[in-house]
Order: C-alpha cells, then sequence, then structure tokens
C-alpha cells in the first residue's frame, strides 16, 4: 500500500505504539529505540490543528489563536533567510547502484546478477571510476550545474543494520537510542519561536522525527491541496454557497457551552484553512498545484508536496526547516533492479522540478535540500535480485548555493568492513553539524552532541 | 442520603441527550418513547437493559460477503461499529467504549485482531459489573500482557510497564498516592505470566508461571507482605484515593463538567462498597447535570453509530475503517495507552473527517433530478426532508433558520429554467450534510 | 486513500471472480508476517475456497508460498509485500496439510514458516 494514504505505516504503529507504552511492543529487536518525538509531553502529543497547519506537534498550551496571530507575526517579519527541505529515502537506498563503479571487476563478481551496464548511465565528473544510475540523469544534470554536492558513503562508526534504529541515529543526530528529539527539532528549539508551528513542517500526515521539538510547536500537513469538502451530489454554486455555510455554522452563538464552541471553532477554522489553501489547489480542470515548471505527473505525492511547497515559500510562509519522504520503497531484499529504478527516477526528477520551480520564482538562493538515507546496501547481491542491509550510504545536497563537490570520497570495493559492507567516508553527523554552522547559522555544539570531534566539510561556495 | 435527580421536563429533547451520552443516540421514534417512560423508568431500561437483541440488517463488507473480524484488516472495527448501531443494549456497548479508551490497548503492539476481539468480549462481559472484577480480568488479559510488557516482566528482569500505568492511568491518576518505589514493588508484585510461542499461531496459552514470579518480601503503599498480581490489583483499589479518582473519571465520560462535592462524595460511597459500577452510572444518568449543565462533542465512533441509526442504514462498506481514522477513532488503535484525547476530538483535521464520514453516510440516500423522487422547490420542505431522512434530530431554531436561509438563497435564483429541476436535489444534499455536520449535531 | 482503495478494490474483485450467486461466503484467513514467524488466525480450513489475507507487520519485505504436502502439487505465491502491506488472495483448497513459508532467502530457515490443515 501507497504510504500516502495510510495512517498505519508499520513505523506510525511503533511510533505510536512503542512510544506510549514504554517497552509495549514484543522486542523486533533487542534495545530498539524508542522513537524522536513520541514523548515530547508525556502522552500529550499535541495533534490539535488550525490556521495553516493540519497538525501542531509540541508541548505549547497556547490557544489556536495565538498559533495563528505567530504565524502572521513571523510572515509580517519576513520569511525565513534560508530554508532547510530534508528528503528521507526510506529503507535504505543502495548507494552502489545510485553511483556504480562501472569498470571496476570486483562490482561484477559481487554483483553478478544486478550490475548495471558499463555504458549505461551519466560519468560522474568528480570520479572516473563512477557512473550516474540511468534513473539518475536529473541529478546529473543538477552535478553538471554545480547544483548537487555528493558524500558517496555517508555513515558513522559501528553501523547498526536495523532500520529502526539507524533511521533513528539519523533522525536524532547521534548513535543513541536513548535520545527523544530530532537534530532539527533541537534547532528549532533555540532558533524557533513559541507560536510559530510552521517553522517545522511536516509534508506527511504526521509529525517527522528529525523535526521533534523539546517544546516549540511545529506541524505536519499532508498537502496543501487536499483540503476539500467534497459532497456527493452537491456542485458548482450550490457547492460554493455550501463552503460558505459552514462558515455560518462556525459562527452560530454558542452562549459560553464549550461543547457548541469546540464544533463552531471546528467549523470556522476549516473554513478558514480552506480559504487559505486556495492557491494551493488545482483550477477546476487542470491538476496539480498552479506551478511555474512541470513536475513529474505521479499517484505518489511527493512532487505535488514539493510544488505546494515552493507555492508556500513564494507565498512568503514563514517556513525554517521541511522534512518529507521521498516516493518509492528502498529497501530493496528482491526485485531491485525495477523498483529501485522506478523510484529513483521520481525521486531525480521531482528533486529537479523543485529546483527548476525555486529558479523560476526567484527563491533558489533559500533553499537547501539534504537527501538521506537510513544506510547503503551489502555490496554483495543476495540470491533474489535484491541485496540486504548495509552500512555506509549516500548524502545528497541540493541548491543553488552549494559547492557541487565530493564530501568525502568513494569508499571503493577493496576494503569493506567485516560484513561486506561500504566503510563510511564521512559522517551524518560533520554534515549536520556543517549544515548547522554553515546554513543555518545555529551553535551546532549545543545541538549535535560531540560536534566537537567532527571535522566539518565546506558546503556552500564561498 | 442520594444524588440529586433532575426533575424538570424530561421529552424528545432530553431523551435524546440521554440515549447520545449512554449509547449511540436514537433511532427514527426511539427518543419520543422513551421520554414517554420518564427519567426513572429511561434510566432503568439503559442500566438494566435485559439479554441483547441486534436489530437491523446484518453487517457485510462492499461485495456483500459477512465480516471476518479476526480473519480480515479492519472488519474487527466494522464488527464493533455494528454492535453499536445494532444493540438493544446501548449503555453496554458505550461502556465497552468507555473501557477501551480507560485500559487503552492497541492493535498496533498487540498484532492480534483475534486478541484484541478476546479483550473487547472481557470489557463488555464487565461493562456494567464490578470494576475489581474487570481490573483483576484485564491485568491478566492476553491482549493486555502483551501490551503493556506483562510477560516480560520476570523475577530476574523486572519490567514496570504495567504496573506504572495501573496507577497512573487506570485506578489512582498521575502521582496521585504513590512513589516510584511503589510502581517498583508493584512490578516486582505483577511478575509471573508467560507465554508459549507456537509456531504458526504466535503467542498462545498465556499463564502464570510460579518459576518467574518473585515470591519475596514487597513494600507497597506502606504496607508489607509477599504480594502477587491479585494483591497488586486489591492495594490499588484499596487505596484511600482510588474512589475519587474512579467517580470522577466515570462522571467524565458523561458530563464534561467535574460533580459538585456533595455529588462526588456520594457517588464514592455507592461505588466504595463493592466497587460495583452500575448503581454510579444509574446515579450519573439521572443527575440533573447531564440534562442541564453544557454539550459534549460526540466521540467519532459514537456520531458514526448514530447517523447511521438514524438512516436506519446497517454496516455496509469497509471504507469506515480509513474513514474513522480519518475522523480521528480508530478502534482497536488508540494512540496510545492514555486513550483518545477525549477533549480534543475536533479540529480542521477531524472536522474535514467527519465531513467525509457524513458525505459517506448520506451517500446512498443522495438525491438527483435524474432518478429517486422529485424534489419540491421548497426550502421549507427541504429543510423537513433532511430532518426527516437522519431521524428528525433536535436543532435549535438557529441553526434550522441557518440551513432554511442557505436553502432560500440557493434556490432564490433557480425559480424557472433548467435550475428550476437541478438546483432542488443539490441544495435538499447540501442541507443534509450541512444539518449532520452542524454544531448542534456534532455535540449532544 | 486512491491505493487503499485500489487496493481494496483488487482484494475484492479477486474474490469477485467466482462468487456465484447465492454461494456461501468463502471462509477467510489471515496470515501475519513478522521477523521471524507467521502467524495464521486459524490453524484449520475446511476444503473449498478460502479468501486468505496476508499482512506484513515485519519491518522488512517479505513474500508467502502456500503449497499442499502432496506429489505435484502447485504452489501458490503472493508476491513480495513491503512492511505493513496486505494482500488477498483467493484460492481453492483440497483436503491434505499446506506447508506455509516465506522464500526470501533464509526467511523459511529463520522461523517463517507454519502448517495449516485442511479437513
Ligand atoms: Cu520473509
Amino acid at each position: 500500500m501507497a504510504r500516502c494514504c495510510s495512517d498505519y505505516t508499520r513505523s506510525a504503529l511503533l511510533r505510536r505504539g512503542v512510544a506510549e507504552a514504554g517497552l509495549g511492543l514484543p522486542g523486533v529487536e533487542p534495545g530498539m529505540p524508542l522513537p524522536a518525538g513520541s514523548g515530547l509531553t508525556r502522552r500529550r502529543l499535541l495533534a490539535r490543528s488550525l490556521g495553516l497547519a493540519l497538525a501542531v506537534y509540541g508541548g505549547s498550551s497556547l490557544r489556536p489563536e495565538a498559533f495563528e496571530a505567530g504565524i502572521e507575526a513571523a510572515a509580517a517579519a519576513g520569511a525565513p533567510e534560508r530554508v532547510l527541505v530534508s528528503v528521507f529515502l526510506d529503507g535504505g537506498a543502495d548507494a552502489l547502484s545510485m553511483l556504480f563503479p562501472a569498470e571496476d571487476p570486483l562490482y561484477r563478481s559481487l554483483r553478478p546478477r544486478l550490475a548495471l551496464p558499463a555504458d549505461q548511465g551519466t560519468p560522474f565528473a568528480e570520479d572516473g571510476r563512477l557512473r550516474w544510475h540511468p534513473s539518475l540523469g536529473a541529478l546529473a544534470t543538477l552535478h553538471g550545474e554545480g547544483k548537487l554536492s555528493v558524500a558517496p558513503g555517508m555513515g558513522y562508526t559501528t553501523p547498526n543494520q536495523s532500520h529502526f534504529t539507524s533511521r533513528h541515529f539519523y533522525e536524532v543526530g547521534a548513535t543513541s537510542v536513548r535520545t527523544r528529539t530530532g537534530w532539527l527539532g533541537r534547532y528549532l528549539d533555540r532558533a524557533g519561536t513559541p507560536d510559530n508551528p510552521l517553522q517545522g513542517l511536516s509534508l506527511d500526515s504526521r509529525l517527522q522525527p528529525a523535526l521533534a521539538t523539546a517544546k516549540l510547536p511545529t506541524a505536519a500537513i499532508d498537502g496543501p491541496d487536499r483540503y476539500d469538502f467534497w459532497t456527493r451530489g452537491v456542485w458548482g454554486e450550490v457547492a460554493e454557497r455550501m463552503l460558505a455555510a459552514i462558515r455560518d455554522l462556525g459562527t452560530l452563538p454558542h452562549r459560553g457551552d464549550p461543547g457548541l464552541e469546540a464544533a463552531a471553532d471546528a467549523a470556522l477554522q476549516s473554513h478558514r484553512l480552506h480559504g487559505q489553501l486556495a492557491p494551493f489547489r488545482p483550477k477546476e480542470g487542470s491538476t496539480g498545484i498552479p506551478s511555474p515548471v512541470p513536475y513529474p505527473a505521479s499517484e505518489d505525492a511527493f512532487p505535488r508536496r514539493l510544488a505546494g511547497l515552493a507555492a508556500m515559500l513564494a507565498a512568503g510562509l514563514p517556513v525554517r526547516v521541511v522534512a518529507l519522504r521521498a516516493p518509492g520503497m528502498y529497501d530493496t531484499h528482491d526485485s531491485q533492479p525495477a523498483e529501485l529504478a522506478e523510484a529513483l527516477r521520481l525521486t531525480a526528477e521531482s528533486l529537479l522540478a523543485f529546483q527548476r520551480d525555486l529558479e523560476a520564482r526567484g527563491l533558489a538562493d533559500r533553499v537547501l535540500v539534504h537527501v538521506w538515507s537510513e544506510f547503503g546496501r551489502r555490496a554483495r547481491e543476495n540470491g533474489s535480485d535484491g541485496t540486504d542491509h548495509g552500512a555506509a550510504g549516500i548524502g545528497l545536497l541540493l541548491g543553488s548555493r552549494v559547492t557541487g563537490r565530493l564530501i568525502g570520497e568513494f569508499p571503493g570495493l577493496q576494503r569493506l568492513d567485516e560484513h561486506g559492507n561500504l566503510r563510511a567516508t564521512s559522517d551524518f553527523r560533520a554534515l549536520y553539524c556543517a549544515i548547522l554552522e554553515q546554513w543555518l547559522g545555529a551553535d551546532a555544539e549545543a545541538i549535535v552532541p560531540g560536534a566537537r570531534g567532527f571535522q566539518r566539510p565546506q558546503l556552500l561556495r564561498a | 442520603m442520594a444524588t440529586p435527580a433532575y426533575t424538570g421536563p424530561f421529552g424528545k429533547a432530553q431523551a435524546e441527550r440521554l440515549l447520545w451520552r449512554a449509547g449511540f443516540g436514537p433511532r427514527p421514534g426511539e427518543a419520543a418513547r422513551l421520554a414517554k417512560l420518564g427519567l426513572d423508568e429511561a434510566v432503568r431500561s439503559l442500566v438494566r437493559p435485559g439479554p441483547e437483541k441486534l436489530v437491523g440488517p446484518e453487517p457485510k463488507e462492499d461485495r456483500g460477503r459477512p465480516l471476518a473480524p479476526v480473519d480480515a484488516y479492519g472488519h474487527d472495527h466494522l464488527w464493533w461499529l455494528d454492535r453499536m448501531v445494532r444493540t438493544s443494549r446501548p449503555l453496554v456497548e458505550r461502556m465497552t467504549l468507555v473501557w477501551h479508551d480507560w485500559f487503552a490497548t492497541s492493535n498496533a503492539g498487540v498484532g492480534s485482531q483475534r486478541l484484541m476481539l478476546q479483550q473487547n468480549a472481557l470489557l463488555r462481559r464487565h461493562a456494567l459489573g464490578s470494576f475489581r472484577e474487570l481490573l483483576l480480568a484485564l491485568t491478566v488479559d492476553p491482549a493486555m500482557l502483551l501490551w503493556l510488557s506483562g510477560t516480560e516482566n520476570t523475577r530476574r528482569s523486572p519490567n514496570e510497564n504495567y504496573a506504572r500505568e495501573l496507577m497512573e492511568l487506570f485506578t489512582l491518576g498521575e502521582g496521585n498516592g504513590y512513589t516510584e518505589r511503589d510502581v517498583r514493588e508493584q512490578a516486582r508484585a505483577l511478575t509471573g505470566w508467560r507465554y508459549t510461542w507456537r509456531r504458526g499461531a504466535g503467542a498462545v496459552d498465556f499463564r502464570f508461571d510460579r518459576e518467574r514470579h518473585d515470591p519475596g518480601m514487597k513494600v507497597i503503599f506502606g504496607r508489607r507482605g509477599t504480594f502477587d498480581w491479585r494483591d497488586a490489583c486489591n492495594l490499588c483499589l484499596q487505596h484511600p484515593r482510588h474512589p475519587r479518582f474512579l467517580v470522577e473519571k466515570l462522571w467524565g465520560a458523561f458530563v464534561p463538567v467535574p460533580p459538585d462535592e456533595a455529588t462526588r462524595a456520594e457517588l464514592e460511597r455507592l461505588y466504595r462498597t463493592d466497587y460495583r459500577v452500575r448503581p454510579v452510572l444509574e446515579a450519573i444518568l439521572r443527575h440533573p447535570a447531564l440534562y442541564t449543565g453544557p454539550r459534549m462533542v460526540k466521540p467519532p465512533a459514537v456520531y458514526l453509530a448514530g447517523l447511521l441509526r438514524g438512516l436506519g442504514r446497517g454496516v455496509d462498506t469497509a471504507s469506515w475503517v480509513w474513514l474513522g481514522g480519518m475522523a480521528g477513532q480508530r478502534l482497536f488503535y488508540p494512540p496510545d495507552v492514555a486513550g483518545w484525547d477525549d477533549g480534543r476530538w475536533l479540529d480542521t483535521a477531524t472536522f474535514r473527517g467527519r465531513w467525509a464520514v457524513a458525505n459517506y453516510a448520506l451517500s446512498p440516500y443522495s438525491l438527483s433530478d435524474r432518478r429517486g423522487p422529485t424534489v419540491p422547490n421548497d426550502p421549507e420542505a427541504i429543510v423537513a426532508g433532511a430532518l426527516r431522512v437522519v431521524g428528525e434530530p433536535t436543532i435549535r431554531p438557529e441553526t434550522r433558520e441557518l440551513l432554511l436561509r442557505f436553502a432560500r438563497s440557493s434556490l432564490a435564483g433557480a425559480r424557472t429554467g433548467w435550475k428550476a429541476k437541478a438546483y432542488p436535489p443539490l441544495v435538499a444534499n447540501a442541507v443534509r450534510q450541512l444539518l449532520v455536520t452542524s454544531p448542534d449535531y456534532q455535540t449532544c | 486513500m486512491r491505493a487503499l482503495a485500489l487496493l481494496l478494490a483488487l482484494a475484492a474483485a479477486g474474490a469477485l471472480l467466482g462468487a456465484a450467486q447465492g454461494a456461501p461466503a468463502p471462509q477467510r484467513m489471515q496470515v501475519t508476517e513478522d521477523e521471524w514467524s507467521l502467524a495464521l488466525s486459524r490453524q484449520r480450513l475446511r476444503p473449498g475456497i478460502a479468501l486468505i489475507e496476508v499482512f506484513n507487520l515485519g519491518q522488512d519485505a517479505h513474500d508467502l508460498v502456500l503449497q499442499r504436502r502432496a506429489p505435484g502439487a502447485r504452489a501458490v505465491r503472493v508476491p513480495r509485500l513491503d512492511y505493513f502491506q496486505r494482500r488477498t488472495i483467493r484460492v481453492r483448497l483440497a483436503a491434505g496439510t499446506y506447508a506455509l513459508w516465506c522464500s526470501l532467502p533464509r526467511h523459511r530457515e529463520r522461523g517463517m514458516s507454519a502448517t495449516l490443515r485442511v479437513r
């Protein structure tokens, strides 16, 4: 089932189940970490919705109006200079396919069935050994324009090969199972304001754990174009009048009755939200969010979420950090060739469209996109046209301001670790420190544990 | 000495509120019939309902097949929703929902619809009975043992998960009369439960195993003893702060403002003798605060079940599963062990969820100018028709006036031409939708 | 939502194919998958048509094979499901003993197997 619809993905279930029950699940694996964001305010993961955001998370006791005022105030003060967008390749993307060592005989012997033909894809300009996966032409284009920096061996020491554990490390920015706040959440706790939930935006139906704060509010919105009040057998001007009547229901006097007040408020706020999201809804007879550039057509929400984000940034909404998941399932234990090709193509082409959209809107200098996955995959293929969980994976930084230069080198197949996995040549925490300091202008030492010990890469053009 | 009883007029509106608070709303005509009984008899019919009869069409999924509650995803939700719609014992079903929220167990952690439904049967069995029996049964219920680590709690490595929630959420309230040491000691008392893992079947044969139990001396709430799981429960029940916690929480499920001192003391007295819930419920349902106090937002499952009862429609689609989630209440999947946040059912996301629920519920009755009965080009008749189709709920005059205004203005430009025939059904569909999403119908 | 509806529609369509008018409802069973186990919602079914829902509750992808223990018996395969995916298949069961397992490498050996009796 595609992730767009179900609230009940396994990880979401675990996040809800394990989260509040302490160790309530029969252990899938010992020491499985508590997900970030689950214990912010114990049992009161505030899922209040209001104003522009569908769901607001964070331990705040503010009334909805305060958030709306906060959003308006933050927007009036000018949109944040710089925005970070975090894109998650869920399941452990195969770095060795995304950039493959075409001529390496070891590659052919480790991957007798999966190795990509040596004449396919585009050569990778910075390292003659490597070529881009044939589905990643869009990334090759961006790299050619100097708008993409690649970390071909992103990871950490003593890699963990559990999806949940390794993903948790990346989300919290530390190799600790007990940490309950996300690395971007901790940034927001220092740099954000108590009344602007849009500062941390999950483009998903629920909170992305990297954005889990300890105290300040963040928001989740599934997609600004999907907020409709469709009713069977009602259309045209009657439907328009019906929408107005929702507002009227919300303004009926409640005479201090809190039940009536809650129901009326919900109607009123829903009507207002519907109006606020109008610019992001497809016009009659068209599909997709109005954008200056075309996005890939897909059932998956990813391209329209990015298109919606660009539109929201163009509208001056006070968004600082954003997190969302890329399309596809990267946990390719079998049928890897077809599934990976499809997922990579849609992801890369959507990201290219997003960059072009930002360029067309004059916003490109303000946005940095970070693409990550919880690990790479085993160098040696398995027996079912797939690969198993590995260690070092790939990281990408995308935007008009990046250096476009390698972050760490390609680790190569000659020196695999004791499990037959790629060794890390850059540390995700070092990258986080660099993003915090160089892009967001924050104090990394206050956010990433042990920050002092990490060698920062240079991310931005001088 | 007794709790006060409501002495005002007991008409259709009061009976409606009682049926929504203590059940899932009236079927057409049911509120008027209940009103005729008078308050005492009406309440008695709810707290002593006699054997269950299921009234209405058998539930089915979209292709007309019967439900498979333990064998198909989502059918657990549909199965219970059907009980809510068809039951002749609404308070029993409503209390089952109250206990599900109270001892909130999620299949997200249990992973077995069969065990969840077993727990559901247990909640129903004790729905109006003894809280003591309920607590004892639930403490060693397989789904609960899996959900709160009861089977991982052994003498060698005690797990405090259940011990903490037993006091914090189930019997005493957060930090109310116990210490961290009590949590640890309670966990020791609760040790000893295990299951057998059988290939192909999962966890089976949940049982007490003396070898895993810590038989040593414990000190709980200042009392010393070689306590076991029964003692753990009984000590909580005997705790002086327990009766107040229980009656306030139970009261809160039916009345949105706290009870006055005298009422609370009397409810505690009713409860304390033998932990029976029925007399407490009876007193709450007769209390003036229920009839004269402010309105409550209907929980999403109650809202839908009541809408279907009013429409006379059975459970006939699996869409209620995802729609339940969208409206904020997927049965058997409470958000966490503290249950649903009953003070916050409505926000912009769940309002839209309820809108979708209403739309799906009304869909089979949707009117068109091409088929079905002709809809009169008459605002009064359209509003009256909308009220009739959902079972004549009582709404405030200003809400009725608003619906009328909407119908009038929508039909104003449709006196002649193609609109004269095309618009009335559109307006009628919209009025129905607005009626059941109005603050009046969202609350009771 | 659309994908969910599609999935439900597929499952339902699969079952509709052979559903004769007035025929008794097919028996049903759920197989939940996890690392490393299969759990059947019932241990025994009757011969005839059955709807079997396979539901992956694990972290990894899994598939499912169902085969009667008899010479030449044909295996029924449910293709790989990612976590929290599910799929319903419609099968005609003959009396006998069926083996169920996940056919991804080493998954069966690690415990993802079960037995179903049909009689
Ligand atoms: Cu498997």
